[in-house]
């Protein structure tokens, strides 16, 4: 008990600051290594290259950060984007097309986060048993329809999505990345919904007191969070140019690990969608440096599971966190 | 909190010392309406040879959901469960190569590997205060890591394990006597030593359980120990079934595990249920599971049919526990 009341202590004592100082400078001091031991890494190509890589990441842990801040977690984004995958791969190649598959994503992933947040909300349903056993319907459901069989390529339009650039400097997913971002930063900082997810997410009791509407804000940001790994999924499945039924697997945890990494608490109410964009960065060096470094790959797996447990217990510890 | 549990002795005479469970009656019936369902459909669903079908399908689920009961009732979740039958496949296949001589120490090796994977995700929950679905699905993520780290691709196991998998003892499959033992075993522990009333205090409220003197502690590392130990079991008990041990033969079985016990009425809250429900919920789900089979479902519709009973389970019985 001392032995723990001492570590929390010199734990707090990496200064008042706030976690945000903290998560940016372990990021600026990653980079430093990064830079030293793999300078291949910081080529304009290679950045390029991982910022493509950053944008079916970094929506998905955005959209993970607005139900961890409302103390939930979404074990069904992984399905969700192949799911949209499938969808952008299933109406044919004229352009036209576009104006199908961006309605119906985001319509049926919008829907699975409606479900996922009615039952969590109005049945008490714990949400990451809910969000597995939607996970297991919807991709049976999906498996019924394509057969289990993969899909092909994609339309042109999704491929330009998934890695096209703009006069061949930024990626177009970059630019999709940072709107969302922009967008999602204002509605939690500005508008008065986000705020009342802020408050729904540290006392939802407290917060229904006040005559908040907790269950619309919960369902909404389930929704919001869906639709986030519907527009990911056909981001990731222009990239990979390639659907079948599993596109986006591991992304669940992916998107986890971003968004605490970037210092959204699981006991929520704190953090933001800049940090977990911050988190999912974080996460895309980490995995090139270690291709970089010549590791075999299955080092990522184990590298997320240390990151996300640490990121916890140090979080666990500080009192800006709880 | 389970009070018939706590308290293993009392005045009360026989039939009325236990109050009926009304979760196992449920699934009493619904085992049976299946049965009775299954044997109008077709006479070979009710015949014996099917039913050792079944009660061979049971046993992963059945060893897996006994360990995960164990791990709720603490308040807690294990995750891990899928990499940690993963990883124990991986072992048996790799260290035994085929060779059934080395198996008397292969298989304590893989439990005690499996096993210190459980003690830690016990030690990083109670000492690092890392939430439970976190800490097991990240280590979860390191064992798979690893498990596909030691060999990428399946890998022949010795076919000796066959004989857990497919052969008969007085007629009954020897993989589900040895799930039935174990089932045994933990209702025993669970029912009438300290150590059982202690898992079911310390999900009650783990606070009061500590402040009463229970090393809260010890009693949750244990639940995880025990948890990755039955995994670890499954793992090596599955590389007889398949004869061999491939690095993505647990996954999804995280879920396979959590089904039965949240159908068996045991509570995600912790410190309510107990393994009863989980044998019932496992037999109802292999029945179900084989009469889908029967009437020729497809698997993908068989896992929507899962998942929904999952959510319309557990949303009875959690809205029964706010009321």
């Amino acid at each position: 008990m001392a032995n723990q009341m001492q570590l929390t202590s010199k734990l707090n004592s990496v200064g008042n600051a706030p976690t945000k100082l903290i998560v940016t400078g372990v990021v600026a001091g990653l980079l430093l290594v990064v830079a030293v031991l793999a300078p291949a890494m910081f080529t304009a190509r290679s950045i390029q290259n991982m910022l493509v890589q950053l944008g079916p990441l970094g929506v998905v842990a955005m959209g993970q950060a607005f139900v961890i801040l409302v103390r939930g977690l979404d074990l069904s984004v992984a399905t969700v984007m192949a799911t949209a995958a499938v969808i952008s791969a299933s109406f044919g190649s004229e352009p036209a097309a576009l104006f199908l598959i961006v309605p119906t994503v985001i319509v049926v992933s919008g829907g699975i986060g409606l479900i996922n947040g009615l039952l969590i909300t109005k049945r008490n349903i714990e949400p990451f048993l809910c969000t597995l056993a939607m996970l297991i319907v919807v991709q049976g459901i999906r498996s019924a329809i394509t057969r289990g069989a993969p899909l092909g390529d994609t339309p042109p339009f999704i491929r330009d999505l998934g890695r096209g650039t703009i006069l061949d400097i930024v990626p177009i997913n970059t630019v999709l990345l940072l709107g969302l971002g922009i967008a999602s930063a204002f509605v939690l900082r500005r508008v008065v919904a986000g705020r009342q997810v802020y408050l729904v997410g540290s006392n939802e009791q407290a917060a229904r007191l006040v005559g908040i509407n907790t269950d619309r804000i919960t369902i909404s940001c389930y929704v919001i969070c869906s639709i986030f790994a519907g527009i990911s999924g056909m981001v990731l499945a222009g990239y990979l140019n390639q659907v079948d039924n599993w596109v986006g697997k591991g992304y669940e945890l992916d998107s986890i690990v971003a968004a605490v990494l970037g210092g959204v608490a699981l006991t929520g109410g704190v953090g933001g969608t800049m940090g977990a964009l911050l988190g999912a960065a974080v996460l895309v060096i980490l995995s090139n440096f270690i291709l970089q470094l010549g590791i075999p790959i299955h080092f990522q797996m184990i590298m997320k599971g240390v990151v996300v447990i640490c990121a916890v217990a140090i979080y666990a510890r500080r009192k800006d966190m709880r | 909190m389970n009070t018939e549990a706590i308290i293993p002795f009392d005045d009360k005479p026989i039939w009325r010392r236990y109050r009926i469970n009304l979760v196992h009656v449920g699934l009493l019936v619904l085992i049976l309406a299946l049965i009775g369902l299954g044997a109008v459909y077709t006479e070979r669903f009710a015949s014996t040879s099917n039913m050792l079908n079944v009660a061979r399908a049971a046993v992963v689920p059945l060893l897996i959901g006994i360990g995960q009961t164990v791990v709720v009732l603490t308040a807690a979740i294990d995750l891990s469960i899928g990499s940690v039958i993963s990883l124990s496949g991986v072992l048996t296949a790799v260290l035994a190569e085929e060779d059934a001589s080395r198996l008397w120490w292969v298989i304590p090796v893989v439990m005690g590997i499996c096993m210190s994977v459980g003690l830690v995700n016990g030690l990083i929950v109670t000492q690092l205060k890392v939430h439970p679905i976190i800490c097991t699905l990240g280590t979860s993520a390191i064992i798979q890591g690893c498990a596909l780290l030691i060999a990428p691709v399946p890998k022949l196991g010795p076919y000796q394990l066959e004989n857990l998998a497919f052969e008969d003892t007085l007629g009954i499959p020897n993989g589900t006597l040895l799930a039935l033992a174990l089932f045994a075993v933990t209702l025993l522990v669970l029912r009438k030593f300290p150590i059982g009333a202690r898992i079911y205090a310390v999900g009650g409220d783990e606070h009061a359980a500590r402040i009463m003197g229970i090393n809260t502690t010890f009693v949750i590392c244990s639940a995880f120990v025990f948890s990755a130990g039955c995994a670890g079991f499954a793992g090596i008990y599955m590389v007889g079934l398949l004869g061999s041990g491939s690095p993505i033969m647990g996954q999804g079985y995280e879920l396979t595990s959590i089904a039965p016990v949240v159908l068996g009425g045991t509570l995600l809250a912790g410190g309510s249920g107990g393994v009863g429900g989980t044998l019932l919920a496992v037999f109802f789900m292999a029945l179900l599971n084989s009469l889908l089979n029967f009437l020729q479902v497809s698997t993908f519709y068989q896992w929507v049919i899962q998942g929904v009973i999952i959510l319309v389970a557990v949303s009875t019985f959690s809205h029964k526990k706010r009321a």
